[in-house]
């Protein structure tokens, strides 16, 4: 006999036995009983997979920790959640997180240059960047100087990643300070099925101007009885990057392409199912452009993040507690930055060490209720040369606690209320912040309410800062140490269904109050510190999206958003909660798929966004922002072909482009156009 | 990719609804005729089907021939794909048909056309000979119980309560010469 099986052998045909005849319902004497087929047939690659399985909705949208730091269903999960998974990041064409994040409803991403991104939610745009919680496995790596995410220091290649967790609304009640409009947690890939497996890729390709753009990145995994390792490498250059020709002060000509590296790795050992002792570390480094709320000028500017943490984790424990984690966590990040005397303050030489310990545990109560209590204690260093001289480079210590419970009175019904009390390390007050919610889920639908409360902590600079111009003696930055916490105060209603076993639909509608919002305070147009808005700013907004799959080749991911400002008349002068800022509507679509026995993907996409208007003061020293975003597109498509299955050899070209194509889509002075862009890959993988 | 990909996706809403109307309202007949429908779709997405099948696939029942439970359950699963007669996976028949466990047996199963040798209860002991028979000739193997799949076979559908479920050793999978879609990967629990 011979078999012809693509990758392992070639030779010969293939073999076409014919079925044998249908054995008599009497005939009981052969040593083999033949079926055969009947006359009439079709397609059985005409059923859905899922309806055959069966599957409830809440098995096909799995499970997360994002919400509460504890394994729940996403159907039953007490937060708006989107969950984008391997193969989505992958056939999104994006290269970046940010340009992932761009279809997930409520979601705004704007680049000001190339891996230069901010990324606000539900309202919140503006040139801050520090009004969401990123979390790689679940460490957080803002920054804790002003708890700003650079996107840059992510420290894995997109398609390292097994998926990305959006959780839009006031998280703080799980996460603490910054969590106050959502967390996006990243999954590293992990290592089921194949061992070893792996990834190396190799990208090259340019923007429209001839402006290259490259990078070698790849992961390894390997599982050896009770142990587990992954790694992690990216390196990547973005020339599409913006030519200032004049900066801010009317002197400059610089380019600013990005450059990073990062590696990460991971040592697991699982002795039981119910327990796991891992230990993470990763660095990444990155040079881009400065261009940030503080400093307007386009600079470039390096970064190195080093991190890791040691965590052990008990999970389906029999007793009382039923999961337990303990973890040690550290992080070191340092910014150097080409630093001129005329371009104001720069973050150059600033350095912050952070260490936390904490636990999570949750406890079985009864068999309809559950308790989760835990806690973290933190110590941080902060060197920073436009700090007051009282508060630089003195160590802090501040500490968090929590307590929830979880209580399902009925089989379809779960409510659950949480609390948390955390001391930010640089104002030392206690601040509150609370979640109660209830969720009625059945088989095929779910309706959530969730009420919340959560708080952004002043940073550093807002509380602290002092930056007195080198040559005037002039103070041009100046924090208050009793500014008061920013707070999110939000209501949802939140549904989920599926009115086809391949489609799934979650609206969700929000009504947000913003308090004590960050004023900036231009005492004499050159001066800049902070005071606290003590007006509210309510506003509501709509958020809608789609998973529908047509067919096995064919998927379609559709996504809106509205914002609507209830109170327009009392002037804006935060920093963030301004309408004009934040765009009314945007919407878009992806059409993702695969074919001809998987040896092909594609991607394609397309997202709308509606004007944003900015008239506001950035910048130290001060400068006046003024200036119309108008109707934009992001658009991008990809495509990949299988050239070899062992290994399995890839090929992909990727295209994106933003419209209009002269115009940025940051407020940022010296911010360039998305620009168009054109890359080829080569992938070998273990799929 | 064949032409039927693209053909009207009516039919599949229809067919799905018929496919799970005769599960529900015929179930009690055999208690395998849910997890063989399952495993004809299961087939529907093993990528390397079509370089190792001729026009048809054929599904050999393993059991233990001096084993009542062995030949009840490789019984039941032939009334449970006698349901797959009427359907075709990538445009094959498939038709199935029980041997005793001997690899003699097997390598005349093979002769008469087998692509899937599926093994039936009582066969633990044997199993890993069975994987050996298998991946020599780029036979898919499954089996009646997921401890099959600990270290031996590719594929086990099996119901746990109510609901079936698909379990998958890529591991072994790929020992055959086996390659899966992603979609089915994604809906399978993965053996490490």
């Amino acid at each position: 006999m011979t078999i012809a099986i693509v990758g392992l052998c070639r030779a010969g045909p293939s073999r076409a036995a014919e079925p044998p005849p249908a054995a008599s319902p009497d005939d009981t004497s052969g040593k083999s009983e033949a079926v055969a087929p009947s006359d009439k047939t079709s397609d059985i690659e005409d059923s859905a997979l899922e309806g055959l399985l069966g599957m409830s909705l809440e098995d096909k949208l799995g499970t997360t920790e994002a919400v509460s730091r504890t394994n729940e269903s996403v159907l039953r999960a007490p937060a708006t959640i989107t969950t984008l998974d391997s193969k989505q990041i992958r056939l999104s064409g994006a290269t970046t997180v940010p340009e992932v994040l761009r279809f997930v409803p409520g979601v705004a991403v704007y680049r000001s240059a190339a891996n230069n991104y901010i990324v606000a939610l539900r309202g919140t745009g503006g040139l801050s960047g520090n009004n969401v919680v990123l979390l790689i496995d679940g460490i957080a790596i803002n920054s804790p100087l002003d708890g700003n995410v650079s996107w840059d220091l992510i420290p894995l290649h997109v398609e390292d990643i097994e998926r990305i967790e959006v959780v839009r609304g006031p998280v703080s009640p799980t996460y603490g300070a910054n969590a106050y409009t959502g967390v996006i947690n990243i999954v590293t890939r992990t290592s089921v099925g194949l061992t070893p497996s792996y990834a190396a890729r190799i990208r090259a390709g340019a923007d429209l101007a001839g402006n290259p753009i490259g990078s070698v990145s790849g992961r390894f995994m390997h599982v050896e009885k009770k142990l587990e390792f992954k790694w992690f490498m990216n390196a990547e250059h973005d020339g599409t990057s913006p030519r200032p020709v004049v900066s801010t002060t009317g002197l400059h000509e610089h380019e600013t392409p990005a450059d990073r590296f990062s590696l990460m790795s991971a040592l697991s050992y699982i002795p039981t199912k119910q327990s796991r002792v891992s230990v993470e570390v990763g660095q990444a480094w990155s040079r881009r452009s400065s261009m940030e709320d503080l400093v307007l000028d386009s600079v470039p500017q390096a970064q190195r993040l080093i991190f890791g943490r040691a965590l052990y984790e008990l999970r389906e424990l029999r007793g009382p507690l039923t999961s337990a984690r303990f973890w040690l966590q550290g992080t070191s990040q340092r910014i150097t930055s080409q630093k001129d005397e005329d371009i104001g303050l720069s973050y150059d030489g600033t350095h912050s060490l952070r260490g936390i310990a904490g636990t999570d545990l949750v406890f079985a109560l009864h068999d309809t209720l559950s308790a989760m209590v835990g806690g973290q204690g933190s110590l941080e260093r902060m060197d920073a040369s436009y700090l007051h001289p009282n508060a630089n480079d003195a160590v802090r210590g501040a500490y968090g606690f929590y307590g929830g419970i979880k209580a399902s009175p009925l089989s379809s019904l779960d409510v659950i209320l949480t609390g948390r009390g955390d001391m930010a390390p640089i104002s030392a007050k206690l601040e509150y912040s609370y979640r109660a919610s209830a969720i009625y889920h059945t088989d095929s639908w779910a309706l959530r309410l969730t009420g919340a409360s959560a708080f952004r902590a002043p940073s550093y600079v807002e509380a602290a800062g002092r930056f007195v111009d080198p040559t005037s003696r002039v103070i041009l930055l100046e924090g208050f140490n009793s500014i008061g916490a920013p707070r999110n105060t939000s209501v949802e209603l939140g549904a989920t269904f599926s009115p086809l076993t391949t489609l799934t639909v979650s609206p969700t509608v929000y009504l947000s109050r913003l308090t004590n919002l960050m004023v900036e305070d231009f005492e004499s147009l050159v001066r800049r510190t902070f005071r606290n808005d003590r007006e509210p700013r309510w506003y509501t907004g709509g958020e809608l999206e789609a998973s529908w799959r047509v067919t096995d080749t064919v998927s379609l991911l559709p996504s809106f958003s509205i914002l609507h400002w209830l109170d327009t008349s009392t002037p804006f002068e935060t920093n963030v909660g301004v309408p004009e800022q934040n765009s009314r509507y945007s919407g878009g679509l992806r059409v993702q798929g695969v074919f001809g026995n998987d040896r092909w993907g594609y991607g394609v996409g397309a997202m709308v966004v509606s004007p944003r208007n900015y008239n506001i003061r950035a910048g130290v020293p001060v400068v006046i922002l003024s200036k119309r975003i108008p109707t934009s597109a992001y658009l991008t498509a990809m495509i990949e072909r299988q050239l070899a299955s062992a290994p399995s050899v890839w090929i992909s070209l990727r295209l994106s482009a933003g419209i209009p194509t002269n115009v940025p889509e940051s407020p940022q002075p010296l911010a360039s156009p998305l620009g168009q862009s054109a890359i080829l890959g080569f992938q070998v993988r273990t799929d | 990719m064949g032409p039927s990909v693209f053909r009207s996706r009516l039919q599949p809403a229809a067919m799905a609804g018929l496919i799970m109307l005769f599960l529900t309202g015929a179930k009690g007949d055999s208690t395998k005729k849910r997890p063989a429908v399952i495993l004809g779709r299961v087939l529907s997405y093993e990528l390397t089907l079509e370089d190792r099948v001729g026009d048809s696939v054929g599904i050999a029942v393993v059991y233990r021939r001096d084993d009542q439970t062995s030949e009840a359950n490789a019984d039941d699963w032939i009334q449970g794909l006698a349901e797959l007669s009427s359907v075709k996976v990538k445009d094959r028949r498939i038709f199935a048909f029980k041997v005793p466990y001997a690899v003699g047996e097997m390598s005349s199963a093979v002769d008469k056309g087998a692509d899937v040798l599926l093994v039936a209860d009582g066969l633990h002991a044997e199993s890993p000979s069975i994987a050996q028979f298998a991946r020599s000739r780029h036979l898919l193997t499954m089996g009646n119980a997921v401890s099959y799949l600990d270290t031996d076979l590719t594929l086990c559908v099996t119901e746990e309560g109510e609901k079936p479920k698909i379990f998958i050793n890529l591991k072994i999978a790929h020992l055959e010469g086996i390659r899966f879609g992603s979609r089915l990967l994604e809906l399978a629990t993965l053996i490490r």
